[in-house]
């Protein structure tokens, strides 16, 4: 299993889930189990977080990103198109995990090694 | 007659491994299921100890070869020293000058996480652990006490006997380790050469030391791996069901660790490692009052979608204070849901006094030991990034979600696992240290399919459920015989508060199912759906729910038994208590007394 994050625009979503459902004897869609393990639709992410007076009421409205976000878990090797050129890389998680422990290493190590720049050494001076 | 003699299939949870479920019969494997999960960390279950249990972790490479995995800050680190355990194992970890010295390691996790060390005095008496970043924490190892602290949540020092003690400091930030022999107590620097002993270093998540692991160049995790299947005891149950739960996520960043920013504090402190919670050990949190005019509440933020139903859910227990309150409030707020529904719960007397707002639902859970599992349900009317679950004091049952008042030091409560969901349920406890995480669905099926380990022309299939939840729309199939494309199909299948038995073998040749309103969440169903052309039936619990007399069915080509919807996915969670497949279609007296 591995863990990837993406950012979609509406149509960009539609066409990469399009490569990754089937549909039941129902008609119902779901996700092709022969692919991906789980997806989670994180949807559009807070940008600014809301403001609120000391009364709870809120002054300033949240902002929200533009692109829609979703985590998908694959069952083997990530899909390349029309997913890769979404990939998002976030140190050390972003907002969302699952797949387990190695699962979870497995994906710092990847972001470790495209954005270095995320996962700056601590000094250790004394 | 026997009919455990007469089935073909036996399924009892009961034997267990990763990624497989044994069948009791036959027992050559062929019954086996595989099992997959793909969370670990993730997921939770009720123990045979009546306890919540989650997966064991050391997230520390070499955890007893400081040399190699280990970084060094001027420091020597020397084996084969005489350990705690009787083994020739420790380390001398000694500084090369009058500095402050540490080893140390870099860890990929980064949120809530307990580091501890086996420590023995050596020419200092002193040991400093640290995360690097001001959490840290000193320990006595001549006395057995704890020292000067900076920002870690909990610290714990515990003698294991030949001077050896096992140190541990509960911190917000795991990213880094430390261990620095001192001097004295929030002293590190002035002897040169001060050393200390050292064995067995642990990184896991949460907020108390497990017990400890053994890791080389890898982490390690037991207990509940990627696809053990789950046997789950709740409800104080003697015997195991087997717990299926669909895909769900955790919206919470952190279920049990209240001091970060992530929740907001109204009016209360909370205190970490205060009691013994649900898990069994001591990280449930004290919440107490503050003594100022205000609302006292705690309250975490999250964001919802309109339209779709959140399930918000927490373990809460009266206080040990001399004003604890019997009555505590447990509500959604209001950003995202127009009118927020919520609680007043009796602690003591472990029911809702008060009901307000739009609730669609709520449940309150015994876990035993004091322990609720309080659970509250709405669908947001407003897409908001302001939404959350609100756990305040309350001591009149007026529903008045915002009083102010004086706070009393006295007045607290204890809560733990606290979990938002989007869905009309709650599901098991999905822990998070630091990041929202979901635990994914359950996933079973007969390892090695064969069409001659199933009735083809004629059979019996039963199975003993206890019904998590009820939900329009959604539907799982509890029981499901099928070959690979879904062409050939014998079901079991609650959807809609009811149960529903077919046999498909291209079409339908026999469909029926109890009036909506059957089913209750909490209850156990023994189903059998029997077939044969022209010859079916459907019993639950004892009574004849349908009968069919189709003919056409052919020779049906079914070769594998599962636990999942046509699609793949588990619509509802379902606890398994057994299940038994017959190649033989039995007889209505047969299926009234495997039901009864």
């Amino acid at each position: 299993m591995k863990l990837r994050k993406y950012a979609f625009t509406p149509s960009q979503w539609a066409t990469a889930k399009a490569k990754i459902e089937l549909t039941n004897e129902e008609g119902e869609a779901y996700y092709d189990p022969s692919k991906v393990v789980a997806v989670v639709e994180l949807g559009n992410l807070v940008v600014t977080p809301a403001v609120y007076d000391e009364e709870g009421n809120e002054t300033t409205p949240a902002t929200y990103s533009d692109k829609y976000s979703v985590d998908i878990l694959w069952k083997d090797e990530p899909l390349t198109t029309s997913f890769s050129t979404y990939e998002v890389w976030c140190a050390p998680m972003g907002v969302h995990a699952m797949g387990g422990q190695k699962v979870r290493e497995e994906w710092v190590e990847v972001c470790k090694s495209k954005k270095p720049e995320l996962f700056p050494e601590p000094s250790v001076e004394p | 007659m026997s009919l455990f003699t007469d089935s073909s299939l036996c399924l009892v949870p009961s034997g267990v491994k990763d990624g497989k479920l044994y069948s009791v019969k036959p027992t050559d494997g062929s019954g086996d299921l595989t099992f997959s999960r793909g969370s670990d960390i993730e997921a939770t279950r009720v123990a045979a100890n009546g306890y919540i249990e989650k997966a064991k972790v050391n997230l520390v490479l070499q955890s007893n070869q400081f040399d190699t995995s280990w970084l060094s800050s001027g420091t020597t680190e020397t084996g084969g020293q005489a350990g705690y355990d009787g083994t020739n194992d420790a380390w001398l970890l000694q500084r090369s000058d009058g500095l402050a010295r540490f080893v140390y390691q870099f860890n990929a996790h980064t949120g809530v996480g307990t580091f501890s060390v086996y420590i023995k005095k050596g020419n200092v008496d002193w040991v400093l652990l640290s995360n690097g970043a001001g959490e840290n924490r000193y320990f006595d190892l001549t006395n057995g006490v704890l020292g000067a602290t900076g920002t870690a949540i909990d610290s714990k020092i515990e003698s294991v006997g030949g001077g050896w003690f096992r140190c541990s400091i509960a911190v917000a930030n795991s990213s880094e380790v430390r261990i620095y022999p001192a001097v004295g107590n929030g002293t590190v620097s002035g002897l040169v050469g001060a050393n200390i002993y050292i064995q067995d270093a642990q990184l896991n998540y949460g907020l108390v030391a497990q017990e400890y692991q053994e890791t080389t160049t890898t982490s390690v995790i037991t207990g509940i791996t990627n696809d053990m299947p789950r046997l789950d005891y709740s409800g104080g149950a003697s015997c195991p069901s087997l717990l299926l739960e669909p895909s769900r996520q955790n919206l919470l960043t952190n279920d049990t660790y209240y001091g970060g920013s992530d929740w907001s504090k109204i009016g209360v402190s909370p205190s970490a490692n205060n009691a013994t919670s649900p898990e069994g050990v001591t990280n449930a949190v004290l919440l107490s009052e503050t003594a100022i005019n205000d609302q006292h509440s705690l309250y975490p933020t999250v964001s919802v979608t309109s339209g779709n139903a959140y399930t918000a859910s927490c373990f809460v227990k009266q206080g040990t204070g001399s004003a604890a309150p019997q009555y505590i409030g447990f509500r959604f707020r209001g950003g995202g849901f127009a009118d927020a529904g919520g609680l007043v719960v009796d602690l003591v007397n472990k029911v809702a006094t008060y009901e307000a707002g739009s609730l669609t639902g709520y449940k309150i859970e015994d876990y035993g030991n004091g322990w609720l599992r309080v659970s509250i349900t709405q669908s947001a009317t407003v897409t908001s990034s302001s939404a959350g679950l609100v756990l305040f004091f309350n001591n009149n049952i007026s529903g008045s979600y915002s009083t102010d008042y004086l706070g009393n030091v006295n007045a607290d409560m204890l809560v733990y696992g606290a979990q938002i969901e989007q869905a009309s349920y709650s599901s098991s406890l999905i822990p998070t240290y630091g990041t929202s995480a979901t635990r994914t669905q359950d996933l079973s099926v007969t390892a090695s399919p064969s069409t001659s380990q199933f009735g083809q022309t004629e059979g019996t299939i039963f199975t003993e459920i206890e019904i998590n939840a009820i939900t329009s729309g959604s539907y799982s199939r509890v029981l499901n015989l099928k070959n690979s494309g879904g062409s050939n199909q014998i079901y079991i299948q609650q959807n809609d508060s009811k149960i529903a038995g077919a046999v498909f073998n291209g079409s339908n040749q026999f469909v029926a199912s109890t009036s909506s309103g059957f089913l209750s969440v909490g209850s156990v169903y023994k189903i059998a759906l029997a077939y044969k052309n022209s010859d079916y039936a459907l019993y639950i619990n004892g009574t004849q729910i349908s009968t069919g007399l189709a003919s056409g069915l052919g020779t049906l080509s079914v070769d594998r038994l599962d636990f999942t919807t046509g699609a793949g996915s588990i619509g509802l969670g379902n606890e398994v208590k057994q299940s038994l497949v017959f190649n033989t279609r039995l007889t209505n007296a047969d299926l009234a007394t495997l039901t009864a």
